[in-house]
């Protein structure tokens, strides 16, 4: 038989088709598209460098830097932390603000417009396991815990000095998570969720300003931290209410009732299917809806899960990567995602798959701890 | 190429239809799902950002396929000396001689797996895709010659390691 005989070929083209067929026919069109609109996105943010933005905080002064020709790629975090806003996203943005908490330089916010502003360091605090912005951008609540006591505290946005500290004693400490406040839309009032002697959660709302009314109310019904590592509690936009989130238990409370009296709690409704509450939950601003992640990931996604608050039921599906972590569900409906990398260590805030903002850290990516006030988006 | 309604096609709707055959091509290329998996990822976010110059010019899946042979070359050369000497110590080990037809394809598919990545992206250009010599010089970024001489040593390869390939051709 000659090197290139025919039937040799044949023989050659038809293992080769059995070949390719023995391949798993994998629908790979969402992660391409996410890694081709990564890619093209940040593209565009390199070459569209001069109509950026970048702010850099050192030793607590922020520094604003118009930079013609800076890029994305080029911000190194050689420095203290730096956030590049990308005004191509305005819409994504607008209305928003942005707290950001730095390990090394304390607590700064940034907003769509560029401005950026260091509120200092996060002093009681050792270290903040959380934070949230008010709705109106205004105030920016911090949570941490101490030997014997949940710490809240409250500072204005505008850099007007105004603070509130807010203690909340407690002797179960065994059962003491790191936390997340909720902030009121007005930022008169927080709320944080503790546990009671029986394992179910107790809802605490307090004041901050114009009063020091206080109420608790008990989730009857809820298991603490069944699932997850910590609970989530989020005000409604006009913020009557107050959702409350254990992982399998939803309900939600009448902020007014809480503090006359006769709180109204709705629910808890179960939600059966395994949700975890480590990479972020959301609520819409009606409360009706939240968002949470399943923990168990599929080939580097996760599937999230658009949850009926009143019922549990799951009316919808997405997948991202399993990285991305939830900061926020905007108005106009969109989702907000924090997708940190080790190299280089940046953390991008990403609406649908297109990164917004951009913060360099300089101790490493999981030092900082970003959060956007709730009508960000809308 | 042309979307349904005549125009350009998007990106997205190149992705969606035409994914699943550049994935069994990469396949043949890779031996693995894993990186055949990347291999496709990869070719396809390079074009992207140039997909309008690209469908400008014409079809544009040539020239996706041209990204993902050469980006499989490509590696080839990152690796080859490591890649190279796993081969070396395996040419001189005939598989068995099936007895089947069927049995016989799968052994080439394996053998195939032994030949390097460069004369391997000949063999699926040539009898997979049936492009002819210029198109696979093209393709690679060689010279005709140098696609001859690879598909050439590419046989000669495949017949050290399947024997049988010579002696049971399937008649017709």
């Amino acid at each position: 038989m000659s090197p290139d005989s025919s039937s040799e070929q044949v023989l050659l083209r038809e293992a080769l088709a059995e070949g390719a067929g023995r391949v798993v026919p994998v629908d790979l069109t969402p992660r391409i598209l996410h890694a081709a609109n990564r890619r093209r996105r940040l593209r565009r943010v390199t070459v569209g460098g001069g109509a950026l933005l970048v702010a850099a905080a050192t030793a607590g002064v922020v520094t604003l830097l118009l930079p013609a020709e800076r890029s994305a790629d080029d911000v190194q975090p050689a420095g203290p932390a730096t956030v590049v806003l990308d005004p191509s996203s305005a819409d994504e943005l607008a209305g928003a603000r942005m707290a950001i908490v730095d390990a090394a330089e304390g607590v700064w916010v940034a907003d769509e417009a560029g401005g950026q502003r260091s509120l200092g360091p996060a002093d009681p605090l050792a270290s903040v396991t959380g934070v949230a912005v008010s709705r109106d951008g205004r105030w920016v609540a911090l949570g941490g815990l101490t030997d014997d006591a949940l710490v809240v505290l409250v500072r204005d946005a505008e850099g007007s000095g105004d603070e509130s500290i807010v203690l909340e004693p407690t002797t179960q400490r065994e059962w003491l998570k790191p936390f997340t406040p909720a902030i009121s839309p007005d930022g008169t009032t927080v709320a944080l969720a503790t546990p009671d002697a029986s394992g179910a959660v107790t809802v605490q709302l307090l004041r901050v300003r114009g009063s020091d009314e206080s109420a608790t109310i008990p989730m009857d019904g809820t298991t603490w931290n069944a699932i997850g590592d910590r609970v989530f509690v989020a005000f409604s936009a006009d913020g009557t209410r107050l959702l409350v989130n254990c992982g399998q238990d939803v309900g939600s409370i009448s902020v007014a009732g809480a503090f006359n009296g006769q709180p109204d709690v709705a629910g808890p409704a179960f939600v059966p299917d395994p949700f975890v509450l480590t990479h972020g939950t959301a609520a819409s601003r009606t409360l009706d809806q939240i968002l949470m992640p399943r923990a168990t990931t599929d080939n580097g996604f996760r599937s999230w899960a658009v949850l009926e608050t009143a019922t549990g039921d799951v009316v919808r599906e997405l997948s991202r990567l399993a990285e991305d972590v939830l900061l926020g569900w905007s108005d106009d409906g969109s989702f907000r995602w924090l997708r940190t990398t080790a190299d280089p260590p940046t953390s991008d805030v990403v609406v649908d798959d297109e990164v917004v903002v951009r913060i360099s850290a300089p101790n490493g990516a999981g030092d900082v701890l970003p959060a956007w006030s709730p009508g960000g988006g809308s | 190429m042309s979307g349904a309604a005549g125009g350009p096609e998007t990106f997205e709707a190149f992705v969606a239809h035409r994914t699943p055959a550049l994935l069994r091509t990469a396949y043949l290329l890779t031996g693995d799902q894993a990186a055949a998996e990347d291999l496709v990822q990869t070719a396809m976010v390079k074009v992207s950002t140039r997909w309008t110059k690209i469908c400008s010019r014409g079809s544009p899946e040539p020239y996706v396929r041209r990204v993902m042979y050469r980006e499989h070359v490509t590696a080839w050369r990152r690796v080859g000396a490591h890649e190279s000497a796993g081969l070396d110590d395996r040419t001189d080990d005939a598989l068995p001689d099936p007895a089947a037809d069927v049995a016989l394809r799968l052994t080439i598919e394996q053998a195939l797996q032994r030949l390097g990545r460069r004369q391997r992206a000949v063999i699926v250009l040539r009898y997979y895709d049936d492009l002819p010599e210029a198109a696979v010089a093209e393709a690679l970024g060689c010279s005709v010659g140098t696609v001859r001489s690879q598909t050439s040593k590419a046989l000669a390869r495949l017949r050290q390691i399947v024997p049988s390939m010579l002696e049971e051709v399937p008649s017709g």
